[in-house]
């Protein structure tokens, strides 16, 4: 049922395959595609048959770095998410629907991570700490779970008003299978369609964490490739375009499924984009 | 919230006196020194406390790199800042809100998806690609345009050369904040539109544009400002990434200086200054709100 009206959103089709479809291509390219770092004589070629996407400054294929790039950006847009979708509603639930103590941290806590913007931390954390992949994502998932949990947790304030909720207790249902069996399912729309939003702002972190300098310098990645292609830009024009058409499709992407899923459940406009 | 900062950077790995004497390996009686005269040799606590202490008198301390105070520093880049930030926020409010408009009255239409698709893409696209494309076509393709930097080095010729350096910054920074702004103001436009005053504004003849521009959109205007003053708030720490593209001498650029190179007390008050100004962005909203809405002035 849900399913079928979710596939009668076309915003939620289109994001959901491109989404697969660099999912796809970062399998290709761990076993089929090129080594991303082998440098070659031809640099700063234009795109050609032997290099679709050309060459860069060290003569390295454009088109092979895009598609091991692809990883990079998969890694953060899914896992930082998914860890903040998954503490953020466990909170969320917790403190909207038993309140006290809880609710009073979770309220500071979120009062906090409001006043500093999460790219500031992100970027002194991968400047101080060294831009490595994990510390980009540890940081990312706890600046996202606060504004999961804050979501979360006014919805089960309302909720556990609701009648349903009093028929459920008065039939001797614990606390635990109220929040499991009842409100949870109810917050999941919403926490859907944050996480993925969330996505595609960890993506846009991610690759302007690597434009500046300040990312993983073992792999490939897409914000990485622009900051290089910066020097060339009246020269090589295709050492921009292309590794950014991939990140802003990305990002697009990740946002239309959020779009999509927004829409078929109808809580536009309870989850800021 | 200042001591939060100053501990959490303080916690970094690297050594201050090494950075602070400039090369690997200097004299171990030199760095003995920078360690005392910067108090670096004092207990954690004690350097914390010192520090709010200044703090809340309004000295922010030392720059390590540049040699002379943060607040110095942060007051000659506020201007480029304020001038970028101000004149981004309201091209994307213009532009945002009229489209958002005529999206809402349009709604359900081929102009209204037009304006949903666009508004989608410039949302999606990275600022830092979007100011590269800009760079590449205005400036380096067809010499339009400076860029980068805020005054021609050769000839910095007065208002009209720095309104030249402008144009592509500002116009990469407020499209994505405008993208946001048109879907805020489509949905709350929309909302209003159903309401029973527009129906009621209809039926006693006043014309769709004065229903839309003087019963809808006035009750839309609650999350525009809510969108906006957020913005403001990490505004001038936020433009970084605009920033550094561009070589815009604003305080983005100086807060990404001040982390590579692990000026500490620059970092710490760039932080403290960007907090503050959230604090301030959102006492803005409350009075705006009273301003806009009426009926929040009762109490």
């Amino acid at each position: 049922m849900r399913l079928r009206s979710l596939l009668g959103s076309h915003r939620f089709v289109v994001g959901s395959l491109f989404v697969l479809g660099v999912l796809l291509a970062s399998v290709f390219a761990a076993f089929a595609a090129g080594d991303p770092f082998q440098t070659s004589e031809t640099i700063l070629a234009g795109p050609s048959r032997a290099h679709p996407f050309g060459t860069d400054e060290l003569g390295r294929d454009v088109l092979t770095r895009i598609l091991n790039g692809a990883a990079t950006t998969l890694k953060v847009a899914i896992a930082p998410p998914l860890v903040a979708a998954a503490i953020g509603t466990a909170v969320g639930l917790a403190g909207g629907y038993f309140g006290g103590l809880l609710d009073d941290i979770l309220l500071k806590l979120m009062e906090f991570t409001l006043v500093v913007p999460r790219f500031l931390i992100a970027l002194v954390a991968a400047a101080f700490f060294g831009g490595h992949l994990w510390l980009v994502g540890v940081v990312l998932a706890a600046t996202f779970w606060p504004s999961t949990a804050r979501l979360v947790r006014a919805e089960a304030i309302s909720l556990r008003e609701r009648e349903f909720v009093e028929a459920s207790r008065s039939l001797g249902a614990s606390s635990l299978w109220i929040i499991s069996r009842h409100l949870l399912l109810l917050v999941a729309p919403l926490v859907a369609v944050n996480t993925s939003f969330q996505a595609g702002q960890a993506t846009l972190i991610e690759a302007g964490l690597a434009f500046l300098g300040v990312g993983d310098r073992n792999l490939v990645s897409w914000g990485a490739m622009l900051a290089d292609a910066q020097s060339y830009l009246g020269i090589a024009w295709w050492t921009s375009v292309f590794p950014g058409i991939a990140l802003a499709l990305m990002i697009l992407a990740l946002n239309l499924l959020g779009d999509g899923l927004a829409d078929t459940w109808n809580v536009r406009g309870r989850v800021r984009l | 919230m200042a001591a939060a900062t100053f501990v959490l950077i303080s916690l970094a790995p690297g050594d201050t006196a090494q950075v602070f004497a400039g090369q690997q390996g200097a004299d171990p009686e030199y760095l003995a020194l920078i360690r005392e005269r910067l108090q670096l040799d004092r207990p954690l606590p004690y350097q914390v406390g010192s520090y709010v202490r200044a703090a809340a008198q309004g000295d922010l301390g030392f720059s390590l790199i540049q040699g002379r105070p943060v607040r110095d520093s942060i007051l000659a880049r506020l201007p480029a800042s304020v001038l970028l930030a101000a004149t981004g926020l309201a091209l994307s409010a213009l532009l945002g809100i009229t489209l958002g408009v005529i999206a809402a009255a349009r709604r359900g239409g081929v102009v209204d998806a037009a304006i949903g698709v666009l508004s989608l893409v410039a949302y999606s696209l990275p600022v830092f690609w979007l100011g590269q494309l800009l760079v590449a076509l205005f400036a380096v393709r067809l010499h339009w345009l400076p860029a980068g930097g805020m005054r021609s080095a050769d000839e910095p010729g007065g208002i009209v050369d720095v309104v030249r350096h402008l144009v592509l910054p500002a116009t990469t920074f407020s499209l994505l904040l405008a993208a946001l702004i048109v879907r805020v103001t489509r949905t709350a436009t929309s909302e209003a539109l159903v309401e029973d005053y527009v129906r009621t504004a209809r039926a006693k003849g006043v014309p769709e544009r004065r229903v839309l521009l003087r019963h809808a959109l006035p009750n839309a205007l609650r999350p525009i400002v809510t969108v906006l003053t957020g913005y403001l708030g990490i505004v001038l720490t936020g433009a970084v990434l605009v920033e550094t593209v561009f070589v815009w001498p604003g305080l983005g650029r100086l807060l990404y200086d001040s982390v590579l190179s692990r000026d500490t007390p620059m970092l710490a008050g760039l932080l403290l200054f960007s907090a503050s100004l959230v604090v301030t962005a959102n006492i803005l909203a409350d009075v705006l709100y009273r301003v806009l809405d009426p009926r929040t002035r009762l109490r």
